[in-house]
């Protein structure tokens, strides 16, 4: 069930509706059902593998790892949780991998491999697992009500792609009464609509731009690859925050108040500030899960800790998927940390220095050169293989054909650019918003009668351009 | 209540001149305490107070409040362990 399709709309009105006139007893047992019948509908079997997963998290954590505090029983616990992410998404990977070096060796082996089916949100709900037994074994209360526990780890709107919730962040709603007031129900609401017309009206209309550049065989000239990558950096910011917006105005929608997951990203001053700004749970969950313990651990050898820096964004590669493209864009990102850090210093103002920096000449620069810099790193993400990706660069740095396009049409171009510029227009309007407050305010008479006017033009949009439901992208990790 | 030797010891790292600290001040709201520069105060912090954190207490850590209780709490145990 694909969020953007009539059958999540009617789903979620039905939900809505049960949930709300329920005893408040029977809500969160009505969820976690919801949330097993929304998952079951993509296919049924996987079903047994969350609650597997989630029937064992819940007991190892509350009695075992909150109890021994051993590190052993929690290492036991993580291998647990990896083991069904290791086998449904890498085994392919790593075999043929395996295969690859034994064959330079000269050792001949061709392993017959056959298609296994990825599980859909293994790697959000593996991750969300492990963040929940580091979190018991540090301290954090266990779930002790087991119903709530299946919440925690299977609430439909988070389940498949985010975000990344941690157990401290949601246990008060959970265990709590949950209400929902006006504000509330207008928020989520709005949430969803917006991601509905991201989706639908902006990211589906880039992909097929984006296909046509990165198709194997494609031979894009320099301009198709400059813009359809600029193309593919706005779809999966839109489809990407898209599915976040839905996610967290669907929680809305029944009294849970999830973690943001997307800050305007493009207009992050340093390659340091965008990670704080994109796929926020994840960076944060990678940063305290994998990058912290690692340098911690070698805190006393600190000339290290920029090759662990390397080491964990090339783990977040890896996370998005099994192939070494990913692996690729992860240390992209990590030598632009690294870099950060070191040679270009300079350039990228301080992290967490809000008052200097922003809205200044040197601001600016940090963040064209950064949103120049993430666009480029999308090619490891977008093309399918390596050779892909050697493709679409190549071909952008040699000025392949020069200023005549192979692949793209004009009007393409033209949507691609307009998108663009309108985001760009959007973000500065939105840096300059405090020096605009007295303006704003006398125009709030103004404000109240545009507003109902745009969501009907956004209900409108979406209705219009609404084909067919396509997958978000990651839906596909 | 953050005391004044262990807001020296963080403004020390992040060559800062002054800062005002609070318990409830988180590292992203301080100019240059970025993950790479938490580390490093975490063993300037160990070093200056003769302490060693586990990774598991670290991990937990949300702002500058829970820091000191840590290091309150490391420096009785480690008083505690030297009078035995």
């Amino acid at each position: 069930m694909i969020f953007t399709s009539y059958t999540y709309v009617f789903f979620l009105m039905a939900a809505f509706l049960i949930h709300w006139s329920l005893p408040v007893a029977w809500r969160t047992p009505f969820l976690v059902a919801a949330s097993y019948l929304f998952y079951c509908s993509w296919k049924w079997q996987y079903g047994f593998l969350l609650l597997g997963v989630s029937l064992f998290n819940w007991s190892y954590g509350r009695w075992v790892v909150s109890r021994r505090g051993s590190v052993f029983a929690l290492f036991l616990g993580i291998l647990v949780n990896l083991a069904p992410l290791i086998y449904f998404k890498y085994t392919l990977f790593l075999v043929s991998n395996a295969a690859s070096v034994l064959n330079i060796l000269s050792v001949t082996w061709h392993p017959r491999l056959s298609d296994i089916i990825l599980p859909l949100g293994i790697s959000f709900f593996t991750f969300q697992g492990i963040a929940y037994l580091v979190d018991v074994a540090s301290g954090e209360q266990a779930f002790l009500d087991l119903r709530n526990f299946l919440l925690y780890k299977g609430f439909w709107p988070q389940l498949i792609a985010g975000p990344i919730i941690r157990p401290g962040e949601i246990r008060g709603q959970i265990e709590g009464e949950r209400k929902l007031d006006y504000s509330g129900f207008s928020e989520g609401c709005r949430r969803i609509l917006i991601g509905f017309f991201k989706k639908i009206v902006l990211a589906d209309t880039l992909a097929p731009f984006v296909e046509m550049v990165y198709l194997p065989g494609a031979a894009p000239n320099a301009i198709d690859s400059a813009v359809g990558t600029l193309a593919f950096g706005l779809q999966i910011y839109f489809d990407f925050s898209a599915y976040s917006d839905i996610a967290i105005g669907t929680a809305r929608l029944f009294g849970f108040v999830f973690p943001e997951n997307f800050d305007w990203p493009y207009l992050s001053r340093s390659p340091r500030e965008f990670w704080n700004r994109w796929h926020i749970t994840l960076s944060y969950w990678i940063r305290d899960y994998v990058f912290t313990p690692m340098t911690f651990a070698a805190r006393h050898r600190p000339k290290t800790v920029l090759f662990w820096l390397l080491l964990a964004m090339a783990i977040c590669g890896l996370w998005h998927g099994a192939q070494w493209t990913f692996v690729l864009w992860g240390v992209w990102h990590g030598g632009l940390l690294v870099l950060n850090q070191t040679l270009l210093r300079k350039i990228f103002p301080v992290v967490g220095d809000s008052a200097r920096g922003r809205n200044t000449f040197r601001g600016w620069i940090g963040t064209v050169v950064t949103f120049a810099l993430v666009t480029l790193g999308w090619v490891f993400f977008r093309a399918s293989s390596l050779d892909g990706a050697w493709e679409v660069l190549s071909s952008m740095f040699f000025l392949k054909g020069g200023l005549h396009r192979a692949v793209l049409r004009e009007n393409a171009i033209l949507v691609v650019l307009a998108m663009f510029l309108g985001l760009v227009t959007i973000q500065a309007g939105r840096e300059m918003l405090p020096q605009w407050n007295g303006l704003l305010a006398r125009l709030d008479p103004v404000k109240r009668i545009l507003k109902p006017v745009a969501y009907v033009l956004l209900i409108l949009a979406v209705i219009i351009f609404d084909k067919s439901a396509k997958a978000f992208v990651y839906f596909q990790f | 209540m953050i005391t004044e030797r262990l807001k020296k010891v963080i403004l020390g790292e992040l060559n800062l001149d002054d800062y005002y600290f609070q318990d409830s001040t988180t590292a992203n709201l301080v100019p240059g305490w970025d993950s790479l520069k938490h580390i490093a105060i975490l063993a300037s912090i160990e070093k200056e107070y003769g302490i060693r954190f586990k990774s598991l207490e670290v991990i937990r850590l949300k702002n500058l409040g829970q820091l000191q209780e840590l290091v309150a709490r490391k420096v009785e145990e480690e008083s505690e362990r030297k009078g035995e």
